[in-house]
Formats: C-alpha cells, structure tokens, sequence
C-alpha cells in the first residue's frame, strides 16, 4: 500500500454467477454469457459508472465493433494490486469497457484471464447457500485490490469489519430477480451506496 | 451504518449479552431514557457497531481482507451474528395487565359478522420472544418506568423464565434448566407450556425515588443486571461548554452567560449534595433537568438567564417535592437556614397555636432578575 495506512475509501461488489465461471474458465462462447471475451460483467452499469470511474480513472479510445461498424470507444483502465506468494506486492493495468449497445446495461472487467489477482485459484467455489463475491476495495490512496469472499464468511460475526459484512450482507439478503447477479457498492467517504435489490 | 456509542450505551449492551436483563435505575434527569434510545438504535444496528474507528482498513496479509478493525466492538453485545433484530417497547403504568405483555382474553373489537366475540392479545413480551424465536431473530424488549405499574403481576409466570439460564439454548433447544410457563396460546387458545428464547433481551428503567411507584421485591429484582446512573457534573458542564470547576468565586453580577452558567452548574451540585444528606442519594435531581436543545452559551445573558430559569423551576419543584411538609428540609436545601444575605429565600419562624412553625420566603418563580442571585446563593457554601 503506498501510503501504508490502508484505509477503504469505498467498495465495489459482484456476485460470481454461473456465466462468470464459465468464462473465466473459457469454457463458454455463447450469446447467453456475452460471447468469448474473458470478462467480469457489471450489470446495473449507470448506477455504478460514478465508482468505476473512480476506480478506473484513465480512459484511452480504442476502436470496436458496433453492429459490425468499428467505431471509436472510451474505454476506463487502472492498475489492480495484489500481494504474490511472498508477500510482495504486484500490479497490473486493468480495463473497464462501458456496455455495448448489445448489452447497454453491461459493463464489463476485461481480460481477465490475463489478471493473476483474477486466478480461479484464488476464488472459492460457489454454492446455493455460500455465494462467493468479487471486491473491488479502493484505499484512500485510490490503489484498487481485488479479492473473493464467500457469503458463509460475511455471515460469521468476527472475520469481516462489521461495516463492510453488514453492507454488504444488507444487499446480498434485499430482494431481486431470481436470475439477478448481486451488484453493489457503498463509498465510507461520500457516505454513497447502491445494490440492485430492494 | 456507521455509529459511535456512549460508554454506557456499550456497557448496557455488554450486560445485555452476559445477563439478558439488565435494569436501568438512576434519579430523574440522568439520562435514562435517552440512553434507552441510543441502546435501541445500538442494538437494531449491532452487527455493524463501532466505535468511532474510522472507516474499515485493509489487511492484504490475512485470509479475510477488511477484518474488524481494533476500535470496533465485534463481542460483548447481544447476539452478534444475527441480522433480523428489531426493538419492542412498552411502558408500565398502573393498569398494566398480563393480558397486555404476555396474553390473554380481550373482546374482538372491529370483528366481521359471525367471528369470535373474544380475540387472544399477543402482548408485548410474547411478540417479542417470537421474533427472537426465528431462525435469524434478535429481540430487545425496552420496558420503560417498569416499578410504575403492578411488574410481579404483569410477569406472571415469566418472571422465573426470563433468566438467561432458564432459557432455551441458542438453536432454539429445550435444555434441562428451561423454565416453562403456561400462557394462553395466541394461535390456538390453547393452554400451553411456553419457554423464552436465548436472544430475548430485556432492557428496563425505573426511578427509585418518586411518587406512584410500586415497590418491587427481591425475588424480582435478583433477576436482573442493575446499572445505575448518577448524575453527572461533568456532562452538566460539558453541555454548557463549561472548563472544569475552578476556584473562582462567582462574582456579585453575572459579567457573561459563563458565570450564569456555571453559578448553576455549582448551585446543582450543591442542591444535590443537600437532597443527598436529607433524603437519600437515589432522590436527587439529574444533571438532564437544565438541559434542552438549546446550547445557551449561544444565547445573550439575558435569553441564558431566561432559559435558566425555565430548568431551575424544575429543580425547585423537585426539592419541594422530596421535601414535601418539611420545610425546614426546603430551606436547608436551598441555602436559606445558615445561608448567605443575599439569598433572596428566607427562612423564618413564627408561631400557630403556641407552637413553633416555619415559614420560607422567596421569590414566587424565578425571573431574569432574580435567578442569578439565587444560584449564586445556592452554590454558596454551607455553613
């Protein structure tokens, strides 16, 4: 951590679906997960553009296909950091695409395959009853970590900051689709929030 | 959420996790029943309590990223892992019923044609113990003034049942110490055994010294956690922005609203310190009795001395009350017997019927013109 204090300025959160195993696993090419790109997707993308951008502060234009016609998009990067095996702390430049017009809700983590922090072996196994959630914690310093949590974790008093696994445990038991990933964040400096349930 | 509580607010939750009852007492204006509020909204959002820690901090060394950090209080309060907790409250009074907290028979009021004449009351108690029951539940029940009503008769059976060692086991279990009463079913009319459950919580306040209460017997009493509250000079001068007390006298004329202010804070002290030797401590008068929601260190003189008197008024009515027929005890506690000249009370002696009487001479209320040489009398010393 640069400045070595480590404090949570805010938090972004996804549920893993189904879809997102498969990808990450490359196993899926199909319309249904969003084709054969590696990503993570992040439904509910205007309520949470504010905090991507956050996390993702610089924007490069690159072209993509739009309806078969190569257009000029903005697409948001910034760096992950994680700690290795040894305790050393790595980085690596991330990308943030905005939703296609295909999915103009959608906004997507892409390559991440390419993201060690990302590694399946780093992500408990989802189950019905002990969900497993994608972090994305940015510290006052704006330096983003990413990391796992499983649901059965969250609900045991004592291992999470009761701050972040109340917040968060609000949000994963608010009611929503049945088919609805759970998407959420909650900023400890502006006091903002947001999940897709009720 | 994100919430700072008073020490006592963390004290009463950690007697609430150890004991399940704990009873609140102090004198009037100590702050009882604010800090019943602050425990309630304490308890409602106790899975997220902390101290005032800051925002959570990552810890990329350990298996969980944000664990609890050092200032947040994750142990000691009542039922930390569950999320569905909700607050009942009820306050007892002289026609408090069994009926009402626990249950009983009432007429169906509002009934459709052909329904019951007669409805079974869930009380208060019962919905309580009920929610805690669920599988996710937590329950504080807040029992307000619990000795101003008949409390053994409205217990009923409960009253044994609701000692953290006579409940039923966490998950809900029947244990070998379980104490079960009979209660008229809700759901069925049946008669039925009942037992409460481990995350019931029972948090109740009282007056000692008052009128209109009933006393309450040690049987009772043995089944709760006592937590008293004194009052509290500190807290007094700290809501009028006041340093501790210094050695100062109080001048002749009040030269700004700090030497008003702290003429009361020293008058309090010193009421209270009388009330304490004539009557008992448990009948003083709480520091809560001069505070508002005006700050009147924000006020001119003249508006303080008005807000003053508005508080002291309070504090005379509740030493006439503790002193009721015993006049000299009024005057003793306001300085008039051995006091200094200036006070504006006077204690003097005539006679009825060839007997000695006592009659105290003051100002009928007090006023902007008279409240500061009151207090200033008031804090004087005793001689």
């Amino acid at each position: 951590m640069a400045n070595g204090v480590g404090q949570v300025a805010r938090i972004l959160y996804k549920e893993i679906v189904a879809g997102d195993l498969r990808k990450i696993h490359a196993e899926s090419n199909d319309a249904d997960t969003g084709g054969g790109a590696r990503d993570f997707r992040f439904g509910s993308y205007q309520s949470i553009a504010a905090i991507v951008m956050q996390m993702f502060p610089n924007q490069v234009v690159e072209n993509r296909r739009r309806n078969g016609v190569s257009v000029p998009t903005t697409i948001y990067s910034g760096v992950f950091y994680w700690r290795d095996q040894l305790g050393s702390i790595q980085n690596a430049i991330s990308y943030f695409e905005p939703p296609t017009d295909a999915r103009p809700a959608e906004g997507r983590i892409t390559r991440v395959h390419e993201q060690p922090c990302l590694s399946t072996a780093h992500m408990p196994i989802p189950a019905p009853a002990n969900r497993v959630f994608l972090l994305l914690i940015q510290l006052l310093d704006g330096t983003v970590w990413p990391y796992y949590a499983e649901e059965r974790t969250l609900r045991t008093s004592g291992l999470w900051d009761p701050q972040v696994a109340q917040r968060m445990l609000q949000c994963i038991d608010a009611q929503r689709r049945a088919d609805q990933a759970v998407i959420g964040f909650f900023d400890f400096m502006s006091g903002g929030s947001y999940c897709n349930g009720r | 959420m994100v919430a700072s509580f008073s020490s006592d607010c963390l004290r009463i939750l950690g007697l609430l996790a150890r004991s399940r009852n704990v009873l609140l007492t102090g004198a009037p204006g100590t702050g009882k029943s604010k800090l019943l509020a602050e425990v309630a909204l304490a308890f409602e959002s106790s899975f997220g309590i902390t101290l005032a820690g800051g925002p959570p901090k990552l810890n990329p060394m350990r298996g969980i990223p944000i664990p609890p950090s050092a200032g947040s209080v994750i142990k000691d309060i009542p039922a930390p892992a569950k999320m569905d907790r909700k607050v009942f409250r009820t306050v007892f009074h002289q026609n408090s019923k069994y009926r009402d907290f626990v249950s009983g028979i009432t007429p169906a009021v509002n009934k459709v044609a052909g329904a019951p004449d007669f409805t079974i009351v869930k009380g208060t108690l019962y919905r309580a113990s009920e929610h805690a029951k669920a599988a996710n539940g937590a329950a504080l029940l807040i029992i307000d003034e619990i000795n101003r009503g008949p409390a053994v008769q409205v217990f009923g059976g409960a009253i044994v049942a609701i000692e953290s060692d006579k409940r039923l086991a966490p998950n809900g279990a029947r244990r070998a110490e379980t104490q079960f009463f009979e209660i008229l079913d809700p759901a069925t009319g049946d008669v039925t055994e009942y037992a409460l459950p481990h995350d019931l919580y029972i948090l109740a306040a009282m007056n000692q010294a008052d009128a209109s209460v009933e006393p309450l017997d040690v049987a009772f009493l043995r089944r709760w956690e006592p937590l008293r509250l004194e009052p509290d000079e500190m807290a007094l001068r700290t809501f009028y922005g006041l340093a501790p007390k210094g050695a100062n006298p109080l001048p002749d004329m009040p030269v700004n609203v700090n030497d008003a202010l702290e003429a009361s804070v020293r008058a309090w002290v010193a009421v209270n310190e009388q009330i304490a030797l004539g009557r008992g401590p448990e009948f003083q008068i709480g520091h809560g009795v001069l505070m508002s929601d005006v700050k009147p260190q924000t006020l001119g003189l003249p508006e303080a001395l008005s807000m003053l008197c508005v508080g002291w008024a309070k504090v005379r009515a509740h030493v006439e009350e503790v002193f009721f027929g015993d006049t000299r005890g009024i005057a003793a506690a306001l300085n008039a017997m051995d006091g200094p000249a200036f006070n504006p009370f006077k204690l003097t002696e005539t006679t009825f019927a060839d007997d000695l009487r006592f009659r105290l001479e003051g100002p009928t209320n007090f006023a902007e013109d008279n409240i500061y040489a009151v207090l200033r009398a008031l804090a004087n010393p005793r001689g």
